[in-house]
């Protein structure tokens, strides 16, 4: 029982501090209100199982990016029945700036055109992380880290000039 | 960009409202996975495949022909080793320590793999139904019910196998 509470309350903390960052990965993944709320859900979830057996073995925020990104990259669309819902639609996208709000929208729909691997590279690289620790976050050689980001970099610049 | 993003940080702060009732609903243990709902998807289909192929061998000796409870057989098992196929290799996907490209990998992997099994089944259904007529084709009433089976069945089937196609295609193109 006092396991239990201790990482019920190290949970808590650790939606507390990261959140936000969770939140902002989702958002960048989700084409509407329902899937940023599945992709929250996936993630929360998944932070959850983990944090028993997460021993430090990197930096937490390295090991919350990557259980973040890994339960977007694996997440299939739902075939909703229904119409979904904008992301305009959330609460806090409708009270803000509009200009604001319609630069998030022209960064989200750019983003949005990258496959899911590019997607997590370049919001690690927005992020200003290191090239060594975004490499450790996508399994991938540093190397290949540096070729993909110039790749993605150009197809973005291609893709707002179209 | 990095602009808009550090924009897009300070939104998500006012989220908090949201995360609270989705942490209780966590740690009150209700709620599972995607990951963890179709692995247990799987497994249940699994073992309803061995159990049917059983059944179908023993407890049909009356009704079926034994080339036909075979062949029926076979196609349960398929299903069932198919679905124990993607139940283990979804359940090795690790979260916490896998690289993002990796998981990326394998859940297209896996994803492309349930819809050709899906197709593979559903072309296996055709000779299995065929078969199925053949044997119990004398009984008027069996014959109808049949054909009126078979009628829903093409109708769903041709749909989901269109669904099953598109859905591989915009893997294909998007992710590679």
């Amino acid at each position: 029982m006092t396991e239990e509470n201790d990482i019920n309350l190290r949970y808590k903390l650790l939606i507390d501090r990261y959140g936000s960052l969770i939140n902002k990965v989702c958002y960048m993944y989700a084409d509407s209100v329902e899937d940023f709320d599945d992709l929250r859900q996936e993630a929360f979830i998944n932070l959850w199982r983990g944090i028993g057996s997460f021993r430090g073995e990197s930096e937490v925020t390295t090991w919350v990016y990557r259980v973040t990104l890994n339960s977007c990259v694996s997440y299939f669309r739902k075939n909703r029945k229904y119409k979904s819902t904008p992301l305009d639609a959330l609460p806090e996208q409708a009270s803000d700036d509009m200009d604001r709000g319609n630069q998030i929208k022209e960064m989200h729909a750019l983003i949005n055109r990258l496959d899911r691997v590019e997607k997590a590279l370049i919001l690690l690289w927005l992020d200003e992380y290191p090239y060594d620790t975004i490499a450790e976050i996508l399994g991938m050689p540093r190397n290949t880290v540096a070729s993909r980001l110039h790749r993605i970099k150009e197809k973005l610049i291609r893709y707002s000039n179209q | 960009m990095k602009q808009q993003l550090n924009n897009l940080n300070r939104r998500m702060d006012s989220l908090e409202e949201r995360n609270s009732s989705l942490i209780k609903r966590i740690e009150s243990g209700r709620i599972n996975s995607a990951q963890q709902r179709l692995v247990k998807q799987y497994r249940i289909f699994s073992c309803i495949g061995m159990s049917m192929s059983f059944v179908i061998i023993i407890l049909y000796k009356e009704l079926l022909p034994f080339p036909t409870r075979v062949c029926a057989a076979i196609y349960f098992l398929t299903a069932a080793i198919m679905d124990s196929y993607l139940a283990n290799g979804i359940k090795s996907i690790d979260y916490n320590t896998m690289g993002v490209a990796t998981v990326a990998k394998k859940a297209i992997y896996y994803r492309k793999r349930h819809h050709i099994f899906m197709g593979i089944l559903i072309a296996m259904c055709i000779p299995l139904i065929t078969s199925f007529f053949f044997a119990m084709g004398t009984d008027e009433y069996m014959v109808y019910s049949m054909i009126a089976g078979v009628v829903i069945g093409l109708a769903i089937g041709i749909k989901l196998y269109l669904d099953i196609m598109k859905n591989y295609r915009d893997l294909t193109l998007n992710d590679n």
